[in-house]
């Protein structure tokens, strides 16, 4: 038999005023397993609680009732009262009389019948409560950072400082991620390479970090300290353990034109290279498109001069893994492809270049040693074009965001450009100049005041190609004239996109991206670190387009949520789970299919010699989230719902009638 | 044996006030209304918050999704005496548990497309998306929907007592 | 016809590609004809295929003592009409049998069937099928002379049919996908479907077995058929698979790899009704 205490707040007045406390108490201890009801002035308060704990232990109550605010406010307060007298704290309800009846309705009459009717409602529901405990998993003390750009490069040093294991997976031959391409950066303009350098050695030498480079994340499975990941190390054809990094292979191998990535293909490397002399690690890696030994058996060079014998042109893909705790996403940006816009000539004209094309021009240790050489035939530029906003805030090429970073970076590559040419003309064609951040608007100033950038408010119609001039056709919409530029070299802001083959990645950690492919936090104010998926973070622009501070700022974020996550031993879950009932169950699968957390699978039931005789569906409580999606696709209710149960719901809907 | 008897005289109050309510003049629609936890219950909590006054026909079932509400328990609360029924969940897309707003949209669109074809009145049943936010929509919603049955008049029909 | 059947059955279990074959032999009499399980190659003489061949064969391969002579080695096999072919269809889709445990043997005409059969003995358009083409349109007529009523009409219409409801469940017992292991009509905790047979249990009971079907039922007609007292179900399950059709792009039977539509959706699902 239920024994069931009814506590009505007035809240100071605010229940009290509209609501006859009095008269709903009274009616209350009429309520068929109600054995104790009073009201009280504040139920929250210290003397409230204590009311609640007594009456537990004198009345020997078996469930408790508190009509008071929502139980968003005080659900865990009186629960909590709940555990301490003894009670476990899933016999405790609340009905909410305040938001829902003394606050919304004048009349204390009309007030007072429906606070009555809600706490008969949820005495219906707390007669068939159920204790629950917590549910606890283990949790493997491990965390997978995916990309080793400067967010996961930050999460993963972060993680590693905080003493828990990293494995850091990258797909690229070095770390680094495009701030390894940067020259200088906003808006200090300290070289990128120097301030990042520091921290790739660091990464590869921590003692907690396991570098997975030329490496990808094929498979995941499992939930929330309990990942299992597949990781595919490609082959390098170089031995990382026996190579010490000497460059004799890459000096000497003959097949030297070939438009490197790292170089944005504004620079040449081998068929046998690392992408760059800071590359981590620094081991190089063969191309096998361009590779004359591995395409038709040719060459052989670099293994001829290898001193230490490094080179393995059998070498075979190496499939790993790993138990993991936690995720971090850092799977970065890349730029639109070439061909976006073909009024702008990019790929036709080899001096319309973008942005991370120029990096590589103004980086000392690029292609032209930082030297504006133009692609085309090496001249020194004296005229620069940037045009801001290729790409983004263009809704009818399908990109409506801003891709937020290059205002600052078109401002300050015509600054570097004047550092370097110092009697050349830049130009900067802009929709807006957004310049939000600390220090940004005061170095777009710099740059227009002191450096002699001119900024030209519009767009860019046409560029063709006029002798060995570009020409660039636009519209200065401030003074509302056509502007016609003849420059060597036009720089486009190309508007960011998520990485190549990051939604298949995504499918895989089922985690949930936007329609661009950027990923989904789990809230966009209070949960931006979160993806949709328990034990799955994120850090830099694979969410949105983000610049360094801010991309290293929410990987210390993401590393500090890890390291949360880890350093407990066992993970505590609401017990408000799903359970199916194998008896019941006829394994038709749609609750598999229906699971927005796929957090249901089928398993076979057997007979005492080991056949199959048919399948049920099993719930991973580690997974479930409680939504009760399962229950009602089920056609005979073989799942309920902890906390909701079915039983639950039929007594509050009888208890309206 | 004492409370016994206090439920029966309370349980014949309830009648008479039950048989006052089937008269068309007076009539006080009894509503059920099932609330998603992240973004309706929380929207009605706003309304209460913001003291909003609105109709007090309505009665809140919390469930933790629509996803969650099977449509038998709308058949359930026809049949126990309800005169209407409101579900309300978040929007398409703000789902807290992914999709579960999306498997109960098509539901209600099968459901609500055969509950019409078998005669009940459409606004019987009425469906929305309120947000936590949307204090006010809720308040909207909760008039609306108990305007409509009021012009509408008790379900009889189905109800099994 | 018949022969070819009978030789191609004696094959099958000669050959020991099956163990059984589901099919019919004549009833009583001779409008009668009644599923037959046929496990000996001689007893192939005993099928019959005519007209009286109506009841779904496809509920049998449900049966434990079918089930049973699965999990000894060989397949199961089944003389299939459309309806079979698309009711096995779905019982693939959900999981209740797997493909490759049925050996499916169609007969009919080629167009009428998904394409999932092992083999096909191609016959005419059969009057009893030409005569069923022609009833599912007289229904999908009076269906949309039905929408035309006001819902007082409608909901007296229905409460007239649902009121002889007498909760014998044949409805349940005869369909194809009506395969819980405890039906919700048997469940009593909590008892969602009243076992009385009043109006308030019959329209739960009549509503909730055909929202169990949406998307789901093949059309066989066996539910209506099996009724007692002639409630036209498949007014309201025509309609739903009506809604499935004109909302989802869906029909049920056809595909055993895509999710039954009530068990996913689609971000862009279109409605109108929702506030």
């Amino acid at each position: 038999m239920a024994r069931i205490g009814v506590f009505i707040c007035h809240c100071g007045e605010n229940i009290s005023r509209t609501v006859d406390v009095v008269k709903a108490a009274e009616a209350a201890a009429t309520f068929r397993g109600v054995v104790h009801s009073v009201e009280y002035k504040y139920m929250c308060s210290s003397p409230g609680q204590n009311l609640i704990k007594e009456a537990i232990k004198e009345k020997k109550l078996t469930g408790v009732v508190v009509a008071a605010c929502s139980p968003k406010m005080h659900e865990p307060t009186f629960r909590r009262a709940c555990h301490e007298a003894g009670l476990n704290p899933y016999f405790c309800e609340i009905s909410n009389v305040r938001e829902q009846c003394s606050w919304v309705h004048e009349d204390k009459t009309v007030g007072t019948a429906k606070t009555i009717d809600l706490i008969r409602l949820m005495v219906e529901k707390t007669r068939k409560n159920h204790e629950l405990q917590h549910i606890k998993v283990p949790i493997t003390k491990k965390a997978l950072v995916i990309g080793a750009g400067i967010a996961g490069i930050q999460a993963a040093l972060d993680i590693a400082d905080g003493g828990q294991e990293v494995i850091l997976v990258e797909k690229d031959p070095s770390i680094g991620g495009h701030m390894a391409q940067l020259s200088e950066t906003v808006p200090t303009l300290d070289c990128s390479q120097c301030i990042l350098t520091p921290k790739m050695v660091d990464a590869s030498r921590h003692e907690n970090i396991t570098l997975y480079t030329w490496s990808e994340v094929i498979d995941v499975k499992g939930y929330m300290g309990n990942f299992e990941v597949t990781i595919r190390k490609n082959p390098r054809y170089v031995k990382e353990d026996v190579c010490t990094g000497c460059g004799l292979c890459y000096q000497k191998c003959p097949q030297k034109k070939i438009q490197g990535k790292f170089d944005a293909g504004v620079g040449l490397r081998r068929a046998i290279y690392v992408p760059s002399p800071q590359a981590v690690p620094n081991v190089p890696v063969i191309d096998k498109d361009h590779c004359t030994k591995l395409l038709k058996d040719r060459c052989g060079v670099c293994q001829k001069v290898c001193p230490t014998g490094a080179i393995d042109y059998e070498m075979k893909e190496e499939i790993i893994t790993e138990k993991i705790g936690a995720i971090v996403v850092a799977t970065g940006y890349d730029l639109i492809p070439n061909n976006f816009y073909g009024e702008y000539g990019q790929g036709k004209y080899a001096d319309v270049i973008d942005g991370l094309q120029f990096e590589r021009i103004l980086s000392a240790s690029g292609p032209t040693a930082g030297e504006i050489k133009r692609p085309s035939d090496g001249k020194i530029a004296e005229s620069v074009v940037f045009i801001k906003c290729v790409g983004s805030r263009d809704p009818a090429k399908g990109i409506p965001y801003c891709s937020k970073i290059c205002c600052m970076y078109a401002g300050k590559q015509a600054m570097l450009y004047k550092h370097k040419v110092h009697h050349g003309q830049a130009y900067v064609f802009y929709m807006d100049i957004r310049a939000g951040g600390k220090g940004y608007e005061e170095f777009i100033q710099k740059g227009i005041e002191e450096e002699g950038t001119t900024y030209i408010r519009g767009r860019v119609a046409r560029i063709f190609k006029k002798g060995d001039k570009l020409i660039v056709r636009g519209m200065d919409t401030l003074s509302g004239q056509k502007i016609e530029l003849a420059v060597d070299l036009v720089v486009l802001a190309s508007a960011m996109i998520p990485n190549k083959g990051v939604k298949e990645l995504y499918q895989k950690l089922s985690i949930s991206y936007d329609t661009y492919g950027w990923v989904s936090e789990s809230h966009p104010k209070l949960k931006p670190i979160e993806t949709s998926v328990a034990g799955i973070y994120l850090a830099g622009a694979c969410q949105a387009p983000k610049d360094i501070p801010d991309a290293v700022s929410q990987a210390s974020g993401a590393a500090s949520k890890v390291l949360a996550l880890l350093s407990k031993d066992e993970l505590e879950k609401e017990p408000l789970v799903a359970t199916i009932d194998k008896n019941i169950c006829a394994g038709c699968n749609m609750c598999v299919q229906a699971c927005p957390y796929q957090a249901i699978e089928l398993k076979p039931i057997k007979d005492r010699k080991g056949n199959v005789l048919r399948y049920a569906s099993e719930v991973n409580h580690g997974l479930c989230a409680g939504c009760g999606v399962c229950v009602a696709v089920c056609p005979s209710k073989a799942p309920d719902l902890a906390g909701i149960t079915e039983e639950q719901i039929y007594a509050e809907i009888v208890s309206l009638g | 044996m004492k409370q016994n008897a206090e439920r029966k005289t309370q349980d014949a109050e309830r009648n008479a006030q039950d048989a006052g309510r089937r008269t068309q003049d007076a009539f006080e629609p009894k509503i059920v209304a099932f609330l998603c936890n992240w973004c309706s219950y929380a929207g009605a909590d706003l309304a209460g918050t913001s003291r909003k006054q609105y109709a007090p026909n309505i009665r809140i079932i919390k469930v933790p999704c629509t996803g969650r509400l099977d449509p038998i328990v709308l058949i359930k609360s026809f049949e126990m005496g309800a005169d209407g029924i409101l579900v309300s969940g978040c929007h398409p897309g703000d789902c807290h548990y992914r999709s579960g707003n999306y498997l109960a949209r098509r539901r209600w669109m099968i459901f609500n497309e055969m509950l019409q074809f078998i005669g009940l009145e459409q606004d019987r049943v009425q469906f929305s998306w309120v947000s936590a936010a949307e204090g006010g929509k809720f308040v909207d919603v909760v008039n609306k929907i108990t305007e409509d049955i009021k012009k509408l008049g008790p379900a009889k029909e189905y109800n099994a007592s | 016809m018949l022969d070819k059947l009978k030789q191609r059955i004696k094959e099958l279990l000669t050959n020991k590609i099956v163990n059984c074959v589901i099919g019919y032999e004549q009833g009583d009499n001779p409008t009668l004809a009644r599923p037959v399980y046929i496990t000996k190659p001689n007893e192939a003489e005993r099928l019959v295929y005519n007209e009286y061949c109506i009841p779904i064969l496809a509920k049998y391969i449900l049966k434990p003592e079918v089930r049973s002579l699965k999990l000894e080695a060989g397949k199961i096999g089944i003389i299939a009409k459309p309806s079979d072919v698309r009711a096995l269809v779905g019982l693939i889709q959900e999981k209740q049998i797997i493909r490759e445990d049925v050996y499916i043997i169609a007969v009919g005409r080629k167009e009428d069937f998904p394409k999932i059969y092992d083999e096909i003995i191609e016959t005419p358009l059969s009057e009893l099928d030409a005569k069923r083409k022609t009833q599912d349109a007289e229904q999908l007529k009076q269906i949309a002379e039905f929408e035309k009523k006001t819902p007082e009409e409608k909901r007296a219409f229905w409460q007239r049919e649902f009121d002889k409801c007498i909760k014998c469940y044949a409805c349940r017992q005869i369909c194809p996908l009506c395969y819980c292991r405890v039906c919700i009509a048997d469940k009593n905790q909590p008892q969602w479907i009243p076992p009385m047979p009043n109006s308030g249990g019959n329209f739960s009971w009549n509503m909730i077995r055909a929202y169990h079907l949406a998307g789901r039922c093949i059309d066989c007609g066996e539910c209506e058929r099996a009724c007692p007292v002639d409630i036209p179900l498949m007014m309201l399950n025509k309609k739903i698979q009506q809604m499935i059709k004109e909302k989802f792009d869906y029909q049920a039977g056809l595909d055993p790899e895509v999710p039954p539509p009530l068990s996913t959706y689609q971000e862009d699902d279109k409605e109108k009704f929702i506030i």
